[in-house]
């Protein structure tokens, strides 16, 4: 439906788009998730028309869009602040883009009717903006940008000002809506839970540019670079130094990974994986697969306890090889033992959480 | 995202530059023709007029004089302010909020009806005099203060006090309390207290203030040609009498000139304390409490008593002034201004000075909010980087006096290409200089004020450009355009400096029939002075209660 094509932006010397591509398909909810200052932002500025691209190209149905004014895309845009009307009340918000398309009143008031039903705030037409509460603001927001049936719904880290209870319970519901009515969507945040809940696929962007595109399980479980892994939240990532017998190197020891198509097999054995490149490819050990394991048992890695938090449900357990290098993993409160800071432990890693990272 | 359309854009570009064209033509014109008169009179440079003033102690006179009352009055206005903004900033008590109110009034009054007032109220045939003579049998007016510096500063400080009260006790209210109670935990209390930690943590304020009154009493112009008598001159009043009494064309100019240099200085030191004590209020939690103590409740009281007594009773005075004759209360100076007596200074009966107030003030009101409008808008685009350059060059007008201009015009204006001296509409043309400025700043911070996002907002929902400022930006705005329009007619209305240069003598405006009736002897022309200062008085009251009901208003809703 939407095609993003090699699209660039700079603000002066600031490169705040570096190219970037992006399909998104009919009904697709698509979340541009990174840190604040990737691009992400000015990306939906620039597909709502609010920004100019400096080069690439937009298309809708593969009709380039560079041309159209922001108020003949059709688009739906909901910002973090809401940006409601503060001189009207719930129904002159959103009445306003139908009214700006001219909609019989009969009509109006219907879809009226039926956008507030559909947000839950049956009764609220006479409601002065400054009153309402935070959740329900974004309710109005979504209903104003839902009201005049956009072709794409675009969502400005919707749920930034909101607080974390709260955030959970609306973006469960508002995907639950945007799916009911089978618009196709792009959503904007920072915030990987958020993504996870709401996107059918996630696009990870850094410094302008698109990391990795996955649905939300498969971008979990295989980040494919250090920059993803990190956001995410992982810590484990130690680097690869060498490469024997189809196994990877590292200061942790030798791990077996599946075959990669960034990793190449070099000519020639025992050799140094790449002079040139080393550091370029990591592994991720991922958190999941970590276990604390009994003393002796075979491809095992050890390390000195150097912190443990308990947390409820989990403690984290943080270890620290004696290369220098630290791991950290989740261990059920009911599985742990009489384990003390200082201790030597054993740690097993599951072979499928051993995931190959490589720079961009 | 009008690319494709420019033939609008063309359009949009030409209404864009319609202020600055105003001010090129109308400012900086008759401006420059001030900058020709005083150094080449005669096309070849001539510093005479320079070395006349710079040299002559007569004019040495006038500057330290100009400099010094400034000086005395900014410190007797900002002595006592400070112990009012404490005041106000620190506690609460009935009537607090009118009082408040009250206090700003003074900053809409025209000088003549202050300078009325005062008259009213201690001058030789004020109510005080009148009667303290007929209790106690004096047979001279035993309050002798017209013409003396006295009553100057008297008049200073009642135009300023509010400016400085308002500056002071807004920053006090935003600072934290925390800090002072961090102090006394400390061990500071008493004089301590003020002096280590209340003052310093003031100081932006008090420099803003000060330097802000400064600037008004400097440039004091009314106040000082009908209070002050012959003796007393400020540039100001000089460079209207060497035009009017001596035509010493050059002289007025080099004074203008040294004038509009000092001003410009100060104004820059001003906009910069102004942007430091902007950034430094942050929204802190301030506690409002009734006043305590005995101490607490006498401090309070005093204060009050200063407010009704300073700026109070001169207005009741004036009020009461022109209703009464001979000790027995009258309308008879009312009736009497709509005739036009053989004899009389005027041209015209007084009352037609209304309707002229009227037809330039709201020539004036429409000039200025179409040009302000265009003006603020210009400069609330963050885009255009010529804004953050013409922001202060909107401001020059102020920094001018009223005076210069109304000079300015007087040689700039009257030979081609633009000639307009027997015109009318160069009254409302200086007013609208002088009011455009109080436009922009009503208007600018509701523009700048709209959430950022509204606009896109508004654009993704499928309105034009043309409807978002008609559905989104207008109704945001109108009420700083209201007060910004009722500022524009106010200050027309009670414009005195340039009127008294342009305004032809069949077209008087209220103010200058005042100034005239007040010259003259007679219990007549005094009692129809304060007849027309009340008339007046009351309705730049009026428009002073729009603006404070729409500003306080405006706060809560945005």
């Amino acid at each position: 439906m939407l095609t993003i094509s090699h699209v660039t932006r700079a603000f002066g010397s600031l490169q705040v788009l570096r190219g970037v591509s992006l399909t998104i398909t009919d009904g697709e909810i698509v979340c541009l998730l990174g840190p604040s200052g990737c691009g992400k932002t000015t990306l939906l500025r620039t597909i709502a028309g609010l920004e100019t691209a400096d080069s690439g190209d937009i298309q809708v149905d593969r009709q380039s869009i560079r041309d159209v004014p922001i108020h003949e895309r059709d688009f739906g845009l909901m910002f973090q602040d809401f940006a409601l009307f503060p001189h009207m009340n719930v129904a002159q918000n959103i009445l306003f883009g139908l009214r700006m398309r001219h909609m019989p009143k009969p009509q109006a008031q219907q879809r009226l009717h039926d956008v507030l039903e559909l947000v839950g705030l049956k009764g609220f037409e006479q409601r002065d903006v400054a009153q309402l509460s935070g959740g329900e603001r974004q309710r109005v927001a979504l209903a104003r940008s839902l009201a005049p049936s956009p072709r794409l719904l675009m969502l400005d880290e919707p749920l930034g000002s909101l607080d974390a209870a709260l955030r959970e319970r609306l973006v469960v519901e508002l995907r639950d809506i945007i799916k009911r009515i089978g618009l196709t969507a792009i959503y904007v945040t920072h915030d990987q839970h958020e993504a996870f809940a709401i996107a059918d696929r996630i696009a990870v962007m850094n410094a302008g540019q698109i990391e990795q595109v996955e649905a939300p399980p498969a971008l979990y479980r295989q980040p494919k670079t250090p920059f993803v892994a990190r956001f995410l939240g992982f810590q484990n990532i130690v680097p690869v130094t060498g490469r024997i017998d189809g196994k990877v190197q590292t200061p942790l020891g030798v791990f077996a990974i599946r075959p990669h198509p960034l990793i190449p097999s070099p000519p020639g054995g025992e050799r140094n994986f790449s002079g040139a490149k080393r550091g370029e490819v990591s592994l991720l050990l991922h958190p999941d697969g970590l276990q604390l394991a009994a003393a002796g048992d075979g491809s095992r890695i050890t390390g000195i306890v150097r912190e443990l938090v308990f947390s409820g449900d989990t403690y984290r357990v943080e270890i620290q090889h004696d290369s220098g290098i630290s791991l950290s993993f989740r261990v059920p409160s009911r599985e742990m033992g009489e384990i003390t800071v200082g201790e030597t432990v054993y740690v097993s890693v599951a072979e499928d959480c051993i995931v190959p990272l490589v720079k961009r | 995202m009008d690319r494709n359309r420019p033939a609008l854009n063309l359009l949009k570009g030409v209404v864009l530059l319609a202020p600055l064209l105003f001010l090129v033509v109308f400012f900086f014109y008759p401006l420059l023709s001030i900058f020709a008169v005083s150094l080449a009179p005669e096309g070849t440079l001539d510093l005479s007029g320079f070395t006349r003033i710079f040299t002559s102690d007569y004019y040495r006179r006038t500057f330290w004089f100009t400099f010094g009352q400034a000086l005395l009055s900014t410190a007797l206005t900002i002595g006592l302010a400070i112990p009012g903004a404490y005041v106000f900033s620190r506690f609460s008590f009935p009537g607090k909020s009118l009082l408040m109110s009250l206090a700003t009034l003074p900053f809409v009054l025209p000088t003549v009806v202050v300078a009325a007032a005062f008259s009213a109220l201690i001058g030789p045939r004020g109510l005080l005099n009148q009667t303290l003579m007929s209790l106690l049998g004096f047979s001279a007016p035993p309050i002798v203060l017209e013409r003396t510096l006295t009553i100057i500063l008297i008049v200073h400080v009642f135009y300023n006090y509010a400016v400085a009260l308002r500056i002071i006790s807004s920053f006090w209210a935003n600072q934290s309390v925390r800090i002072e109670e961090a102090a006394r935990v400390l061990g500071a209390h008493g004089w301590r207290l003020w002096w280590n930690v209340r003052l310093p943590l003031l100081r932006p304020a008090l420099l803003a203030a000060s330097i802000l009154v400064f600037i008004f009493t400097f440039t004091s112009f009314g106040v000082v040609l009908i209070l002050g008598g012959p003796r007393f001159a400020t540039i100001e009043v000089e460079i209207y009498r060497q035009v009017t009494s001596l035509f010493n064309l050059q002289v007025a100019a080099a004074l203008s000139l040294v004038q509009i240099g000092f001003m410009f200085v100060l104004m820059l030191v001003y906009t910069r304390l102004q942007r430091q004590t902007t950034t430094d209020l942050q929204a802190a939690q301030s506690v409002v409490r009734q006043p305590r103590t005995v101490r607490e409740r006498l401090f309070v009281a005093a204060n009050v008593v200063l407010i009704v007594l300073l700026l109070i009773a001169p207005l009741a005075a004036l009020v009461l002034r022109s209703f009464t004759s001979q000790g027995a209360l009258t309308t008879q100076f009312y009736t009497l201004l709509s005739s036009n007596p053989r004899g009389s200074v005027l041209f015209t009966p007084p009352l037609t000075a209304v309707g002229n107030s009227l037809v330039f003030a709201l020539a004036t009101t429409a000039l200025a909010v179409t040009l302000g409008l265009i003006t603020a808008v210009l400069l609330s685009s963050r885009a255009s980087r010529l804004a953050r350059w013409l922001d202060p060059i909107f401001m020059l007008p102020l920094a001018a006096s009223a005076v210069t201009l109304g000079f300015g015009y007087i040689i700039a204006l009257d030979e081609p290409p633009l000639n307009l001296r027997s015109s009318p509409v160069l009254i409302p043309l200086a007013h609208t200089l002088v009011a455009m400025p109080f436009v922009v700043r009503s208007v600018l911070p509701s523009i700048r004020g709209i959430p950022p996002n509204v606009r896109g907002a508004a654009r993704s929902l499928g309105a034009s450009p043309w409807q978002v400022w008609r559905w989104i930006d207008l109704p945001l705005i109108s009420r700083g355009l209201i007060v910004g329009a009722t500022f524009a007619f106010t200050v027309s209305m009670g414009e005195f400096g340039a009127s008294l240069f342009i305004a032809r003598p069949d077209t008087p405006t209220i103010p200058i029939v005042i100034f005239r009736l007040l010259g003259q002897p007679g219990a007549t022309n005094y009692g129809q002075a304060m007849a027309m200062s009340t008339i007046l008085m009351a309705v730049c009251a009026i428009s002073f209660v729009l603006i404070e009901r729409l500003r306080t208003a405006g706060v809560g809703e945005f």
